[in-house]
Parts: C-alpha cells; structure tokens; sequence
C-alpha cells in the first residue's frame, strides 16, 4: 500500500512538473516569436498552449525517469546527510529535469525542448521540477515513530 | 461497414470520394517510368554531393572532409589533395562543390563545410584552384570568400549549397543552427539566411541589404530553416528546405525576401510541440510547394525543363513541373531506388545520376529503357 502510495505520488508529481514545463515551454517560444515580430494575441497563444500539450506524450515519461533518479538520490541524501526532506526533493525536482534536459542536449547536439533553450526558459522549468519534487514531499509525509 | 456507407451517401459524395482517390493516387506515382538502375561507384562514407568534371571525372564529396574520384567507374584511381579541414560531426563536414561557370578557362571551384568545432563553428564558403595530374587533383590558392557569423554551438543545420548566378556571383545557404531559429528573422546574423558575395569575396553593391542599419550586408534572402538544395534555371533561383515534422518548403528566390521560418511554418517540432500559431504571416511569402508530412528532401537538379528532387525520408525521386509562375508536384518518378537519396545531378550523358545516403552509399545511374 505504501509502496502504490509513493508511485501514485511519483506520478502526481512528475504530471504536474511536465505540465507545467510544457506551459514554460510554449510560453518561451512564442515570446521568441514576439521579440522577432510576430504578433499573437491571447486566443492564439492560449490554443497554441493547448496543441503544445502533445509534447507530454515525450516529457511525461522523461520526467517519470529522472523523478525517479532524483527521488532516490534525494531520499538517499535525506536519510544520510540529514535536513528538511522538502529541500532535498525540491532540490531534486529541479536538478533532476535539468540535468536530463543538459545530459540530451548533449548526446543531441541540439536542445530537445524548444522552451528551454533560453536560460530563462531552463530556469522556469527547473521551477516546474522543483514543484514536482515538493508536491511529492506533500503527498508522501513519512510517519513519525 | 464502410463500403455499405459509401453505398448510402449521394452520388456527389461518392464522386468526390472517387476523385480525392484517383487524384491522391496520381500525386503518390505520377509518371512511374521504365527504367533500370546501375551502380557506378559504390562504398562512399557520408557523401553529400557530387559535380561532373568536364573531363568526365566525377567528384563526390565526402562529410569526413574527403573528395573522392569516380574515373570510369572507379574509385580512388585518383585522389585529391588540399581539401580544407572541416569540422564533421553531426549534419556537418565538407558540403557542396560548385565549379566556377567558367571552369574550363579558369579551373576555379567552390566549397562549402562546417568549420571551426563543437562549441564553435560555422559555415564556410572557399574558393581554389583545382589543378590535375594523371593520377591526381590538386586544390591550389584556397580562399576563405565567407563564414557565417556568429558561430554556433550545435552540429546541425548548416545549409552549404551552393549556386552562381549569371552575373558571375555566388549564393549560399546557411541553415539556423537548430538552437536559433528565432534569428532566422533578424538580419544582424547569417543564420536561416541565402546570403550573396562575389568570386572574391567580397559583397556585391546590389545586394538587397548594403546600407541598411544592423543589417549584415552579404544577406539576401532570410527567413530559412534547414536548406538543402539550391539552383538556378532560366533566371530563377529555386531553393528547397527541410521543415522540422512537415513544413519542407520548395522556394523560388528573390532578393530581399523573407521566408517565414519559424514564425509561419506548416511544420511542428520534433517534440510535437507547435513552432508557431501560424502556417502564413503577413509580408513573409510562403512556400511554392509544402510537403506536409515530410518527405526531407536533400538534392536537386534541373532535367528535361522539369526540377527533380531526391528525398532522404521518402527515399524517392520526385518531379516538379515548372509551369510558369508556378511548381507543379508531379509526384514520384521513380521510386525503385527506395532508400534515402541524397543528392541527384542531371549528367552530361543526359542520363540522372543519383547519390545515396549513409555510410556505405551508392552512385547509381538511372538508365531509360
């Protein structure tokens, strides 16, 4: 049961931070767009945010992945090194996402999701891994002995 | 189940059904020919192009930086030297080879790679002297006539291609790097751009953008992703590109113009994210022909008054008829091939000779029965 528990967390939390990073990442191309001139207005950008939710079919899984990578390591440093869980989880989120989205970017050559390209746009969705990471610190509140 | 509900529709729906599949049906296979297919040359290692010697000798340039020789049919009898360092890695390397259109009395050839190296690099055009032994080429006075600037920090999307216009000046295609494509729309970069310069290098004073603040002056179209082919036929320039998923373009070309990449693309990203809300843009033109979904195309030649286009992703060759103002998609031509094509040129045996793609690739010569 506490193990369905964590996984069911697991995925909440990796829902939301793709979610989330998938908004960031409409959001940073399209501002892209605007700087170079283009003109979309507030129905335009809200349908474009939409459609862009496909990419969740790639960013959801990647997300799972490195959720788990970074959970384990946060959980790791939480029960040796000590200190809040929540930092270590949220530390984990935002790390876990970047790392990954770096870690492609480099075996590509070319960085896969297009809204994190910009240094701000990386920095927003290591917000949105860092989410995750707390949301699932709020879901899974280990019991005190 | 489906048939019974054709059965049921009015006559106009099944006349519509019947002709959106003849019609569909004609686009995919057009003028299906009869032809066979030979091997010329076989064992090349990433080639990209290749250019016929008027002594016959044929040169296909490899991405590792290497021009290989076909003499009758055979490789590496001859071999060239002086080819520049490149940088190959990705859809980098050595590119295009374009002999100067006076060839004959000046042996003068032009070359385009990926220069510099991975967190650095950029495209570059260079002019030499292709002088000739029994046994051996030789690339004499290599001159650096452009490189793209600002560098980059991605292997991709060089663009490379490149075309003399009648005026004795040269075009070349730079693609956005992948990771820039926004500054495909701003003239103070070369990336997504066709930019003009003269044999020496130099900018040619009608150049659409000389003396226009922040803009560089060797610009002359922009609004480009990923170009793969470019030509000149009866005055007009045709320039083909690939889209990201769907969105590869067919463009004729004029001075000035804008091509809409990324803000008016019929493509999406690799991702399934959107590039842009827009598939057309206010003073940007769009394509003369969109191939949505994808079919990547990579050469391209003019044969018989008609372009032929090999694709990589269709592994076919198409043909587009040129009528008037306008590009005609005649379908696929000649579709035995079935592999990914990379380039094809229309020899001076009248025959098309079509380069294949990847490590171990083919020169096959399609021959009409």
């Amino acid at each position: 049961m506490a193990l369905f528990k964590k996984a069911a967390a697991w995925i909440v939390a990796a829902l939301v931070a793709s979610v989330l990073s998938s908004v960031v990442s409409s959001q940073q191309v399209m501002i892209g767009l605007i700087k170079v001139g283009a003109r979309i207005d507030v129905e335009q950008r809200l349908i474009m945010t939409l459609q862009d939710f496909k990419i969740l079919e790639i960013l959801f899984p990647v997300m799972c992945a490195c959720f788990l990578v970074g959970f384990l390591i946060a959980s790791f440093c939480h029960q040796r090194i000590g200190g809040q869980r929540v930092f270590w989880f949220t530390l984990a989120g935002a790390t876990s996402i970047v790392c990954t989205l770096y870690l492609m970017s480099f075996v590509m050559n070319l960085m896969p999701v297009a809204g994190a390209r910009s240094l701000s746009g990386m920095m927003l969705i290591a917000l949105s891994g860092a989410l995750g990471g707390f949301i699932f610190t709020r879901l899974i509140v280990p019991k005190v002995p | 189940m489906i048939f019974r509900s054709f059965l049921t529709h009015s006559i106009h729906y099944r006349l519509a059904i019947v002709s959106l599949i003849l019609c569909l049906s004609s686009v995919s296979h057009a003028e299906e020919r009869d032809y066979s297919l030979k091997t010329i040359a076989s064992g090349f290692k990433d080639p990209w192009t290749m250019v016929f010697l008027p002594n016959r000798d044929i040169l296909v340039s490899q991405r590792n930086g290497q021009l290989k020789v076909i003499t009758d049919g055979k490789i590496g009898s001859k071999t060239v030297s002086g080819v520049p360092d490149v940088y190959f890695a990705g859809q980098g390397g050595l590119l295009d080879v374009l002999l100067d259109k006076d060839f004959a009395k000046n042996q003068t050839i032009y070359l385009s790679f990926a220069h510099g190296k991975r967190r650095s690099n950029a495209t570059r055009l260079v002019s030499a002297k292709l002088s000739a032994t029994e046994t051996h080429y030789k690339l004499e006075n290599v001159t650096v006539l452009f490189t793209a600037s600002p560098t980059k920090s991605t292997a991709h999307h060089h663009g490379g291609r490149i075309a003399q216009l009648d005026d004795g000046t040269l075009l070349m295609t730079v693609g956005d790097g992948y990771n820039y494509r926004e500054q495909a729309q701003t003239l103070d970069n070369h990336f997504g751009k066709i930019i003009r310069v003269n044999t020496d290098g130099s900018t040619p004073d009608d150049n659409p953008y000389v003396g226009v603040k922040g803009a560089l002056s060797e610009i002359y179209t922009h609004g480009h992703r990923n170009q793969q082919a470019l030509l000149t036929y009866k005055g007009v320039i045709y320039e083909h590109e690939h889209g990201p998923k769907g969105g590869d373009e067919v463009n004729k070309i004029a001075a000035g113009t804008n091509y809409g990449w990324p803000v008016a693309t019929f493509g999406i990203d690799y991702s399934g994210a959107r590039i842009s809300p827009f598939t057309e843009y206010e003073g940007m033109r769009s394509p003369d022909v969109n191939w949505t979904p994808s079919i990547a195309p990579s050469g391209m030649t003019v044969h018989d008054g008609a372009l032929y286009v090999t694709s990589l992703a269709e592994g076919s060759i198409r043909k587009l008829d040129i009528s008037g103002d306008n590009l005609i998609d005649r379908g696929i031509v000649y579709s035995k091939l079935n592999e990914r094509l990379r380039d094809i040129v229309s020899a001076p045996d009248g025959s098309l000779y079509v380069l294949t793609d990847g490590g171990n690739a083919k020169l096959i010569k399609i021959v009409e029965n």
